[in-house]
């Protein structure tokens, strides 16, 4: 599961963060991560995403059946995500999102954006 | 109503003739060390009869029901099961499988018409709960066909990760049915 979070939180800014300003922080200004979630066997895997605001998550529905991926608040919704098709989604503000499928109720996940340092 | 589910498990446990259809004592009838395995061919055929069912099975739902909760589960139906037969029939044609109707495939539909225009007769609070009752028992049935049958009869990897892939939406299917019927006022 470790390595699975890990692979599938892709740091854009990793690569330029180890040429550019060594590694460890995440950049101050500018790069972004991108974190990658999938829709599979009616789950969304990683449940669990932590983003700074500007990170972009990608949802990838690689299921058999349609997805969406929808704020429990309404803040925000993919609409209908057919089998292999991707969405994308960039918080601008801090905060804990809970979110769901809303054709497979039992699918949820939490977006949590965090305010670097 | 408990037709389809005691026929099904019949059908695809043993790969029965059409003398199983005729009533309960499908499973007494049936012979499982005489069955013939399935091929992946019979296995398609089998994916997309049991699909087509449960998307016609939604539309009666459709036109009939006035609950907006079974028909938003009828609808979930139709929009899952088509998107599955979509990827099955991409599948089959991938790996220049066709889909081999049987007598378990012919069975299926066989049996399900006769059910279904018996559904048709009913209307309002009744028809509701016959459709529930009928997509619950259906799912449990299907599901289980998948983990005997299906899944281990499957010769092709890609087949089986299909059968396999899908049985999670099947099981979301069946807790949904479940839930919607039991906020049916009886």
């Amino acid at each position: 599961m470790a390595l699975a979070a890990a692979v599938a939180s892709l740091s854009l800014a990793t690569a330029i963060a180890l040429g550019a300003a060594g590694c460890g922080a995440r950049p101050a200004t500018q790069h972004h991560a991108l974190h990658i979630v999938t829709a599979h066997q009616v789950a969304f895997q990683p449940p669990v995403v932590n983003a700074a605001p500007g990170d972009t998550i990608e949802w990838r529905n690689r299921d058999l059946v349609p997805h969406t991926v929808s704020a429990r608040q309404n803040e925000w919704d993919s609409g209908n995500l057919p089998p292999d098709s991707n969405w994308r989604f960039v918080p601008t503000t801090a905060g804990t999102f809970a979110y769901f499928c809303r054709y497979h109720t039992t699918m949820a996940g939490t977006l949590t954006v965090v305010r670097a340092r | 109503m408990k037709f389809l589910s005691r026929v099904v498990p019949g059908l695809f446990l043993a790969a029965v003739t059409a003398a199983a259809l005729s009533g309960p004592a499908a499973a007494k009838v049936a012979k499982p060390a005489k069955a013939a395995p399935l091929t992946d061919a019979n296995i398609a055929a089998i994916v997309l009869a049991a699909n087509t069912i449960d998307i016609d099975n939604a539309q009666v739902a459709l036109k009939t029901s006035a609950d907006e909760s079974v028909k938003s589960f009828a609808q979930m139906m139709v929009t899952d099961h088509t998107s599955v037969n979509d990827k099955a029939k991409a599948l089959a044609g991938k790996l220049k499988l066709t889909p081999v109707p049987n007598a378990a495939s012919r069975g299926l539909l066989k049996s399900t018409a006769t059910k279904r225009a018996g559904m048709a007769k009913l209307t309002g609070g009744a028809f509701d709960k016959a459709y529930l009752d009928n997509e619950i028992s259906y799912h449990q049935a299907v599901i289980d066909m998948l983990d005997q049958q299906l899944v281990p009869g499957a010769k092709n990897a890609e087949l089986k990760d299909l059968l396999t892939s899908v049985r999670p939406a099947f099981i979301a299917h069946l807790d949904k049915a479940k839930s919607t019927r039991a906020a049916l006022k009886d």
